[in-house]
């Protein structure tokens, strides 16, 4: 990434990935175990409030001039705020009898894969463990949608584990941001595309 | 200082192309599959959680100086917020056993159509697909409006697969705004005017 960026606010590298850790555990969680409703409950709360303050970090982002405050923006929307009020959204329907949760969720989780999907060959002037980040929510969220549709729970089981590892690999992140010295790996394009110089 | 702040921000585009093409997928879901009322809780909630996303970046282009940036609103209140409220509107009305058939909304959008269409003659010196996809929510606007104030399903259907082409030329424009962020490109083809000077 070339951009210019603007000093004047601070960069929120730190608390986007704590933010991302936080949902990449909580999707492991759900894909995992069996949740209480009251669980089920406080976690689409939690990811409401994570979410807008997801929301913000990415604005700041795009005040910043950084051209990560678009994947910022629509991570903020699709794990918090969309995915908070569709498992709030969940639990009322539970209690309230409604009617049965209509796939629409899993639709649009499968539109927002594609879309990073499409994103990930120009990432790579990415550090390889950040690009690999972005492949497992790609897949985990794929996989989840798709265990929606088919019903299918070892989909759901490679969604968690796929969530997982973008946890821990956000922990990693969040931590670079704090201690420097941290090694940061090769980048995508010095493991995949070794006969063009790096610039 | 100001003026260099300004200058800084990041390109909203890839966001709200995103946000704007599921608003397209979301208006062809409702407009050609019957709908239950928990569909209409969900979907509502979903639009108006996407929608103030699109707000947002919608006004951090307004901030960067942008003309678009009042299409970004425009459609943000076209496509999201009214269409979002309206949703949820009918789903309590439905729970509460009180008829809603607001016909009001169909002035709207055949209101926001001409809007459209005025965009899309500004726009013939871009992309054509760009052209196109202007001309595509237009229409969408103009036969969900007409569908709407006549109680016509077959237009509400030709104005929901309008939305579908809109969607995913949207989603296309929004890939190559953020290959262009990473500095890769997408093929963008010859503008209308090209087209027909070569012909």
């Amino acid at each position: 990434m070339m951009e210019k960026e603007y000093e004047g606010l601070t960069n929120p590298g730190m608390i986007l990935a704590f933010v991302s850790s936080v949902f990449g555990f909580l999707s492991f969680a759900d894909a995992f175990f069996e949740l209480p409703i009251d669980s089920v409950f406080a976690m689409g709360l939690i990811r409401l409030f994570l979410g807008f303050i997801f929301f913000l970090a990415a604005m700041v982002n795009l005040l910043k001039g950084r051209a990560a405050g678009n994947l910022n923006l629509i991570f903020s929307v699709c794990f918090g705020l969309f995915s908070g009020s569709s498992i709030l959204v969940k639990t009322f329907q539970n209690s309230m009898v409604v009617l049965e949760q209509p796939p629409i969720y899993a639709l649009l989780q499968i539109v927002c894969a594609l879309y990073l999907a499409a994103i990930l060959p120009v990432m790579k002037k990415l550090p390889m463990y950040q690009w690999i980040c972005f492949a497992c929510v790609v897949i985990g969220l794929l996989c989840g949608a798709s265990c929606e549709f088919t019903g299918w729970m070892i989909l759901k089981r490679i969604s968690g584990i796929c969530f997982l590892i973008f946890g821990c690999l956000n922990i990693y992140t969040g931590l670079s941001w704090t201690i420097e010295e941290l090694p940061q790996g090769p980048l995508m394009e010095q493991v995949f595309f070794k006969n063009k110089p790096v610039q | 200082m100001t003026k260099s702040a300004r200058i800084q921000i990041a390109s909203p585009d890839g966001a709200i192309s995103f946000l704007f093409g599921v608003f397209g997928l979301l208006l062809w879901y409702m407009s050609t599959h019957p709908y239950t009322t928990g569909l209409l809780l969900s979907v509502g909630m979903t639009w108006i959680v996407l929608s103030t996303g699109a707000l947002a970046a919608s006004l951090l282009n307004v901030f960067r100086g942008k003309p678009k940036g009042n299409i970004n609103l425009l459609a943000t209140l076209l496509l999201g917020f009214f269409p979002g409220l309206n949703t949820l509107v009918l789903f309590s009305a439905t729970i509460a056993g009180i008829p809603y058939e607001p016909r009001i909304f169909g002035v709207i959008y055949i209101l926001g159509s001409i809007f459209c269409f005025g965009v899309m003659v500004k726009r013939l010196t871009k992309p054509f697909y760009r052209t196109l996809s202007t001309l595509m929510v237009g229409l969408g606007l103009l036969f969900l409006g007409l569908g709407d104030l006549l109680s016509a399903p077959v237009l509400m259907r030709l104005g929901g697969w309008s939305m579908f082409l809109f969607a995913l030329l949207t989603f296309y424009y929004g890939l190559s705004v953020m290959y262009l962020l990473y500095g890769g490109s997408l093929p963008q083809g010859p503008s209308w005017k090209e087209m027909v000077k070569k012909s």
